[in-house]
């Protein structure tokens, strides 16, 4: 357990140095670890999903991938740390300085009662769990891929080859975040189930609300007792609602090693947001840069990002266009759909 | 045309849970969100997606035909939960001193009852603690491990509400069929109809004749047979039998190949 507690703090710590190289340039997020640690995500899962698709279709071993990713890992961690090292190297002990006046500060007893709540849902997450038929695809095929080292080649009920991708793989095909558990499993030496089950909820649980509070402090105008008590209801949602339509994100919250669940609690609050602040920016050309690669990540978690996220960008986009009367301002943000959309029309003709 | 508006969202189990409260946040938020900056940022591009995906002549005649199977589904981009949250904690906000306890404890009861299910997340009834780090029953490893001791690669079948757990131990162990019987992989190559029959066979909790199953699944080579004794009564095996009794661990039962004694 405590290899599996170590490797969610280690998995998220590369993503929070990955993601300094967002937020140096970004005034309103410079000093925010969420948005570092979610954009550090962002980009595994976009540079992952970018060679993942035809490497599955050509039958790559998953080695390959594991190396490629562990390159990627380093060379942008590195460059992360040359970075922070360059601007004095205070980032982490600031981090450390703003917590604690954050906790001292009364004005921030509704974030701890949220951070409590989110803290008592990523142990539940972790600790309970309710198999359905839909893990045998999941965790089968993470394992399967880990064993064999190849990936999505093995029916996940049966064991039986298959020797090409068929019925419900094509979907796990485009959009492999099977295979990204599959990649960490190996590359953390952690069995492939205990990963799915017990690893996944620890950081993808506090993600997903990450998330839901960098889009509560847009919302509630960066007021912290209104954002705490945005996040409170948020949480408490969770758990005593069944409320989202299809899924309830009372039980999605609980199944983040799905990629629904991904696509749900994580990536639409955060393009939302995502959209909100290109209304917002100043600078255009650096958030059309992240929003595009939020939009690529995103393809990632589950084959409805190629439908959702574009269309959450396009309705953005109408009103943004209308707002500031630009044809520009419209057309950007579409054209940064193509590859989500190359990706569903590539899975439709399968 | 009114009246389908009511109809769909009277049928559409996609928002009866909490509708009530979502619809009032939905007409709050025009009145919370007034500067012209935020209309256009949050408050339009909401109405846009709840007009598109939820008002029944949109949906039907433009979304459903164009997505089919997957229109329903959209309906999951609407930010439900954060129009209600921002909603009512804004109007908690506007409070202090003790009336913040009472309203969080309002908003508690409020979001409980409006759920057509009331999951709680306390007892979430369908969740279990796990006993181990891969989320499977205990039993269900020490299994899985002796079939591993025993051969690199156990070709097993197993009682129905069992299969989804051993092949999320290791990819080593084979089954026969697994719940892809119950179409969870769709649009498969066509499954024998004798491995339904097995399913149909172990899925009896009263009585499974393991000389039927047996003398069925030997013909594949199946060299375990795992029952889950908890769930299912001790398998009828007397007479001639193709499986014997090898190892009882916890709730199950585990019975092997006679041509590997």
């Amino acid at each position: 357990m405590v290899q599996i507690i170590g490797s969610a703090v280690l998995i998220l710590f590369i993503c929070n140095l990955i993601g300094q190289l967002w937020v140096n340039k970004w005034e309103e997020y410079q000093d925010s670890l969420w948005m570092a640690t979610i954009m550090g995500l962002l980009t595994l899962f976009a540079a992952f999903q970018v060679v993942a698709v035809p490497a599955i279709f050509m039958k790559v071993k998953l080695h390959v991938m594991v190396i490629y990713m562990a390159v990627v890992i380093v060379v942008l961690s590195v460059a992360s740390f040359i970075y922070i090292f360059k601007s004095g190297g205070a980032y982490y002990e600031h981090q450390v300085e703003k917590l604690k006046r954050a906790v001292k500060d009364r004005g921030n007893v509704w974030l701890l009662v949220a951070a409590a709540l989110i803290l008592y849902q990523t142990w539940y997450a972790s600790s309970h769990d309710a198999l359905n038929g839909d893990d045998v695809r999941y965790v089968g095929a993470i394992l399967d891929a880990v064993e064999t080292d190849e990936m999505l080649m093995y029916h996940p009920a049966t064991g039986e080859y298959l020797g090409e991708i068929i019925s419900e793989f094509k979907k796990d095909a485009v959009a492999p975040i099977l295979m990204f558990w599959a990649m960490w499993s190996k590359l953390l030496g952690i069995h492939g189930g205990a990963f799915a089950h017990t690893l996944v909820p620890l950081f993808m649980v506090p993600m997903a609300y990450g998330t839901a509070f960098l889009m509560g402090y847009k919302l509630c105008r960066r007021d912290n007792r209104w954002t705490g008590m945005f996040l409170s209801v948020y949480c408490l949602f969770n758990l005593l609602n069944h409320t989202l339509p299809i899924e309830g994100v009372g039980k999605t919250i609980y199944y983040m090693r799905w990629g629904k669940s991904i696509l749900y609690c994580f990536l639409i609050p955060f393009v939302i947001l995502l959209l909100m602040e290109m209304m917002d920016a100043k600078k255009e050309g650096q958030i059309y840069i992240r929003l595009g690669v939020t939009l690529l990540g995103g393809c990632l978690a589950s084959t409805m990002s190629c439908i959702m996220l574009p269309f959450l960008t396009g309705i953005w986009a109408v009103f943004d266009g209308i707002r500031e009367k630009s044809v520009r301002r419209f057309l950007i943000p579409i054209l940064l759909c193509i590859p989500a959309v190359v990706y569903g029309l590539f899975y439709h003709s399968l | 045309m009114i009246s389908e508006v009511f109809i769909i969202l009277r049928q559409n189990t996609l928002l009866q849970t909490g509708s009530g409260v979502f619809w009032l946040s939905l007409l709050f938020l025009l009145l919370l969100f007034k500067k012209r900056e935020w209309k256009y940022k949050f408050v339009y591009p909401v109405y846009a997606m709840v007009f598109t995906f939820i008002w029944y002549p949109t949906y039907a005649y433009l979304i459903n035909p164009v997505l089919n199977d997957y229109g329903h589904r959209m309906v999951n981009v609407i930010p439900v939960v954060a129009v209600i949250a921002i909603v009512i904690s804004f109007c908690c906000s506007r409070l202090h001193g003790k009336e913040v306890i009472l309203a969080v404890i309002g908003v508690a009861f409020l979001l409980y009852y409006s759920a057509d299910s009331g999951y709680d997340g306390y007892y979430l009834e369908d969740f279990y603690v796990v006993e181990n780090i891969y989320g499977l029953p205990q039993d269900v490893v020490d299994v899985c491990d002796l079939l591993l001791s025993e051969d690199e690669e156990p070709f097993i079948i197993t009682t129905d509400g069992d299969m989804v757990y051993f092949r999320q131990y290791s990819s080593k162990i084979k089954m026969l069929y697994g719940n892809n019987v119950y179409g969870t992989m769709r649009d498969e190559i066509d499954i024998p109809s004798e491995y339904l029959d097995m399913a149909a066979l172990m899925e009896n909790t009263e009585f499974i004749s393991l000389n039927v199953v047996g003398e069925k699944a030997s013909r594949y080579n199946v060299e375990y047979i795992v029952v889950n004794i908890s769930t299912h009564a001790e398998p009828y095996n007397e007479g001639e039998t193709y499986y014997t009794l090898y190892a009882t661990i916890g709730d199950y039962a585990v019975y092997k190949n006679n041509s590997l004694y």
